[in-house]
């Protein structure tokens, strides 16, 4: 099919591409300020403990120490999401080993380093609980005092009549599933400089995702108004989730930038990351499934218990998405789910790619196949038979304006039964086996009444080139490549006119931030709303100009020009000088903030509340040693609808991306405590994937246009990663027959269960 | 206790005289890899870092007729990528090239290998396989010491780094028909340590195993030899699958390798060792089949 458009589509270089290759891409700790100190945070060793005594004198007397900040120099204030339940430093005890106690700022990182060593502090340790299971037992040890039970947050969700749906089932089937705690595993540490301006305002430097929502929680924190704060977001080296949110060390770096006088750098390094970040909410997830003989799924149960640690981020967020997404995968008659998320004694599990869609898609899409083969049918025909399609409201009351499921399913299954490799080889010992899952998403999520939109500006300036301003974060994915693009095709000048602006909160429009694989298509939106907007500024100036009504004029290759004359044509950059040095004094510049027409969840989670919903299938084909039980990905075709392709290269780039992080969470991954002790504390003991593990992969657009995103466009950032796991597990049994029903799946487990006679008991 | 003083000597002689100097509490340096991170971690604290790099002839690699000849400061890249070793020393080559990523690769000599004592050590499995020997050179004079001998516990090697000098790694030519292999099972395909690993090197006369030396990791304080498996092998015909067989069980059977959480039971990875230990046997067994 010929593109009928200049720009989208199109092979464009990532904007900000040779830049970063080049090294010239501003990180935050490429940055320093004159008179800049550097801080360091002493962490707790101890999972649960009574804070005594903490004594600071001697740190606080070392040569070159400006600052030092414990919890008695903060305010009270609680903060954090659904359940605020932080504070910025503890004062009576700690709840987790490398909870931030105190810190410093010095003049050089060394010299705070030396300071840390210098603080005492006396704790009187607390029995601690580790596993959720454990938390909810009567007789635990209770982590937050207002939390009876250890209960962060519980869910109970029912559409339908469960109950009766599956009283006339043919078949029911129960499993349990259990997915492990893994890190985003970004390249770029996470970190902060925070200034005090001399108008007693806070300027913030950090890589965060959401800046607008950073904005709000460092307010919260400190206890003072939003705007007295900027937020200023460099370039980020990665972020998958694990940015989006505020850290305990965004108020602490301000405090002590105010206790200093001075800017503070403060960047975590790999250990902390690992201690301290913010890891993937571990979950169990049962699920009851009933079904017809004919393969059709009736109704549909899942109890999940989800591991908060021992502060609520994000996690009740994520706990609510892994209850609800995939009952609207398919067309079930009664869903129910009740969920519970526990508070235990280690570090706060949060968002990351698939925000809790993915544990339970793992569960579900593992489920599908486990049951159509106990009742003898092809999986991806019962998925096909029962999938979601255009036109549906789901159980949620989600509308279905474009899917493309049943396409997904189609042609991921078809590209990944074509050119297999022989079932079997070298006598036996390599086994091979295919297998499909799929997936359904979101591209915004709106809240009750939140705002779940975008906004941007966009500016001519007088050379003709074109700005455009946005609060949504490029954390690599290609946020600014996408606005660029959308820019650039609207106005009809080439995509190096087009400037995206530096993130600033203080200029940039109001944004809710780049998560929900919401930014192509809100964000994008609100460019393309106010890139019409500005078009028609410059139309009415180029009619007045060439004395012709403005609608019958267009603009190609920068160029306005009569659409029935076009040699006829005036050039945009003339167009923009006499609008903005001359006394006609046009703007040429507008500004939207774009809401999607959705209605919202309300109080019972009820509602059409995403601009865009997300299809995929990811067909896998495995090569299981059957003498070692290690499990080879060989080859992924994954079909994704994204409604439509607005920069192939970037939709290529987060299918490559979702897959090698996707596959690494089934294989590899895993945060690996041992009693309470965390054993995975550097990436010498934690794998993620490299290259050399890295299948073929092949990319399958499926071209959806929905009615809402702009030119059609959806998400896909997230997508890419939730059907990985399932998908390898599926081929995993296709291939030698063992079901494994945890995360990550190793070669030990499959060798243990594919040689049951030598017991073989993995140590977790 | 901070680091004063970072030397670079151009002679070996210069070498040991700094050494002596600082009594002990000096230490050597040559790609770094496991010294940077235990400085760090401050698990061990010299005054002084002698680095070795700026001594000449130091990273030859060097054929005679009685062997290979490494120098100190051989790099796991310099090996892997060296064709005639690949030809009559294929175990030490993969083994080389097994390590750690390209940049660690580049850097990291095989005498750091063997200095570090870990049991694991891909190198150093293949060289204790290969019956190789380092020289030692001290104010006290020169030894040549078996690498088999070097080991006195986990990470700890009787090589005296704040007194003694590496200066070479022989490995000696094999006087009979030969073949050696080496393999290691990994969680990923790269820059992952191993979860076991294992060389083999056979000498054959008319079809028949004349000797066999097996090494294995992680499995015991040292690259750890299974005796009883070489003796099973030994005298074996060289296409016995039986004995072959019988030999990586016994392999699996001698070997004490540590359950964890990180790398596997002790029973899974004595299952891998069976796999392993019978493929490297395998493989070293045909590559005397071709030479005849």
């Amino acid at each position: 099919m010929e593109n009928e458009y200049a720009v989208l589509g199109r092979p464009i270089t990532f904007v900000d591409g040779l830049k970063k290759v080049k090294g010239q891409a501003r990180y935050l700790d490429d940055i320093s300020l004159p008179g800049m100190l550097h801080a360091r945070i002493l962490r707790s060793p101890h999972a649960h403990a009574r804070i005594v005594k903490i004594d600071t004198s001697k740190a606080a007397a070392l040569p070159g120490v400006k600052a030092v900040l414990t919890g008695k120099d903060c305010p009270g204030n609680r903060f954090g999401c659904d359940v605020p339940d932080t504070f910025i430093l503890p004062t009576e005890k700690v709840r987790y080993a490398g909870e931030e106690v105190a810190a410093v700022a010095a003049v050089s990182s060394k010299i705070a380093r030396q300071a840390l060593d210098l603080i005492t502090i006396e704790y009187d340790p607390l029995p601690a609980v580790f596993e959720p299971e454990t938390a909810l037992k009567a007789d635990a040890p209770l982590i937050h005092a207002d939390k009876p039970g250890n209960v962060a947050k519980s869910y109970r969700i029912e559409r339908g009549n469960f109950a009766r749906e599956l009283a006339r089932c043919d078949h029911v089937f129960e499993e349990e599933f259990s997915t492990p705690r893994v890190l985003p595993g970004y390249l770029e540490p996470f970190g902060v400089i925070a200034l005090w301006e001399p108008d007693g305002r806070l300027s913030i430097h950090s890589g965060i995702q959401a800046a607008f929502q950073a904005r709000s929680e460092i307010a919260k924190a400190l206890g003072i108004s939003p705007s007295r704060i900027s937020i200023k977001v460099p370039a980020i080296g990665g972020a998958f989730g694990g940015k989006i949110w505020i850290r305990n060390f965004h108020p602490i770096i301000a405090l002590l930038a105010k206790k200093a006088g001075r800017p503070v750098k403060y960047v975590m390094n790999r250990q902390e990351e690992f201690m301290a970040s913010r890891p993937r909410v571990a979950a169990r997830v049962k699920v009851i499934l009933g079904m017809m003989k004919d393969g059709s799924m009736v109704c549909k149960a899942m109890q999940i218990v989800a591991d908060n640690g021992a502060y609520s981020w994000a996690a009740p967020k994520v706990t609510l998405n892994m209850s609800m997404r995939t009952d609207c995968l398919y067309r079930f008659k009664a869903t129910r789910t009740e969920s519970c998320l526990v508070y235990t004694n280690k570090t706060p599990t949060s968002g990351f790619r698939g925000y809790g869609n993915s544990q339970s898609h793992f569960a579900l899409e593992s489920m599908i196949d486990i049951c159509s083969r106990k009742l003898g049918l092809d999986p991806l025909q019962v998925r096909l038979k029962n999938a979601s399609r255009q036109g549906d409201t789901t159980l949620h009351g989600w509308k279905l304006r474009s899917c493309g499921l049943g396409e997904c399913l189609e042609k991921a299954g078809a590209a990944i039964a074509k050119d297999r490799r022989p079932k079997s080889e070298n006598g036996g010992r390599f086994k091979r086996g295919i297998g499909i899952a799929c997936m359904n998403h979101v591209s915004g999520n709106r809240a009750g009444n939140n705002f779940d939109g975008s906004s941007s500006m966009v500016r001519f300036q007088e050379d003709g080139k074109l700005a455009v301003y946005h609060g949504e974060s490029d954390m690599g994915q290609g946020a600014r490549t996408i606005f660029a693009m959308i820019a650039a095709e609207t106005l009809g000048i080439p995509v190096e006119d087009v400037i995206v602006m530096p993130l600033d909160t203080d200029v940039s429009p109001f944004c809710f931030g780049s998560y929900s694989s919401r930014v192509t298509t809100v964000g994008g939106k609100a460019v393309y709303l106010a890139s019409l907007k500005v078009k028609e500024q410059l139309l009415d100036l180029a009619g007045n100009l060439m004395d012709v009504p403005p609608e019958l004029l267009e603009i190609k290759n920068g160029s306005v020009f009569i659409k029935s004359d076009p040699d006829r044509k005036l050039p945009v950059a003339g167009i923009c000088q006499s609008a903005i040095r001359s006394k006609a004094t046009k703007a040429l510049t507008a500004y939207v903030a774009y809401d999607p027409p959705t209605q919202g969840a309300d109080e019972n989670f009820y509602g059409d509340y995403s601009s865009a919903y997300t299809y995929a299938a990811q067909g896998v084909e495995v090569e299981v040693d059957t003498q070692t039980g290690q499990v080879r990905i060989l080859r992924v075709a994954a079909a994704h609808d994204v409604g439509r392709a607005i920069h192939p290269n970037g939709v290529r780039g987060q299918v490559f991306g979702g897959i090698a992080q996707g596959a690494g969470w089934a294989l590899y991954e895993n945060i690996v405590y041992d009693n309470g002790e965390l054993k995975t504390t550097s990436l010498r003991n934690y794998n993620m994937l490299t290259i050399h593990d890295m299948p073929t992969v092949t990319p399958i657009f499926v071209e959806t246009h929905d009615p809402v995103g702009p030119y059609g466009a959806k998400g896909v950032g997230e997508p890419t990663l939730i059907p990985m796991a399932p998908a390898i597990a599926n081929a995993i049994e296709d291939a030698v027959g063992v079901r494994i029903n945890k995360l990550p799946i190793t070669a030990e487990d499959v060798f243990a269960a594919l040689y049951p006679e030598c017991h073989i008991t993995p140590v977790r | 206790m901070s680091i004063e003083q970072y030397l670079i000597p151009e002679s070996i002689t210069e070498c040991l005289s700094q050494l002596g100097r600082f009594e002990g509490r000096a230490m050597l340096i040559a790609g770094g890899t496991d010294l940077m991170p235990k400085l760090s971690q401050k698990k061990i604290t010299p005054i002084a870092l002698i680095d070795v790099t700026g001594i000449d002839h130091l990273c030859d690699i060097t054929e005679t007729h009685a062997g290979l000849i490494l120098g100190a400061g051989t790099t796991h890249a310099q090996v892997a990528g060296n064709e005639m070793i690949a030809r009559t020393w294929p175990a030490l080559a993969k083994a080389c090239g097994s390590i750690g990523s390209p940049q660690i690769r580049n850097i990291a000599t095989l005498t750091g290998n063997i200095v570090t004592a870990m049991p694991g050590a891909d190198a150093a499995v293949a060289l204790v396989a290969l019956n190789a020997r380092v020289e030692i050179a001290s104010a006290d004079g020169k030894r040549s010491t078996a690498v088999e001998d070097l080991y006195s516990g986990v990470g700890q090697s009787k090589i005296n780094s704040g007194r003694e000098f590496v200066t070479a790694i022989n490995v000696p030519r094999p006087q009979h028909k030969h073949g050696n292999a080496y393999g290691r099972i990994s969680p990923r395909n790269s820059f992952c340590l191993p979860i076991v690993n294992a060389a083999a090197a056979l000498t054959c006369e008319n079809a028949k195993i004349i000797s066999a030396r097996l090494a294995m990791g992680p499995v015991a304080d040292r690259p750890f030899r299974p005796r009883q498996a070489e003796a099973v092998l030994t005298g074996a015909a060289l296409d016995d699958l039986k004995a072959i067989d019988a030999a990586a069980v016994l392999a699996g059977q001698e070997a004490n390798p540590r359950s964890s959480c990180l790398r596997g039971c002790a029973d899974y990875r004595r299952e891998l060792l069976k796999v392993i230990v019978k493929q490297v046997i395998m493989e070293a067994g045909e590559r005397i089949a071709w030479q005849s």
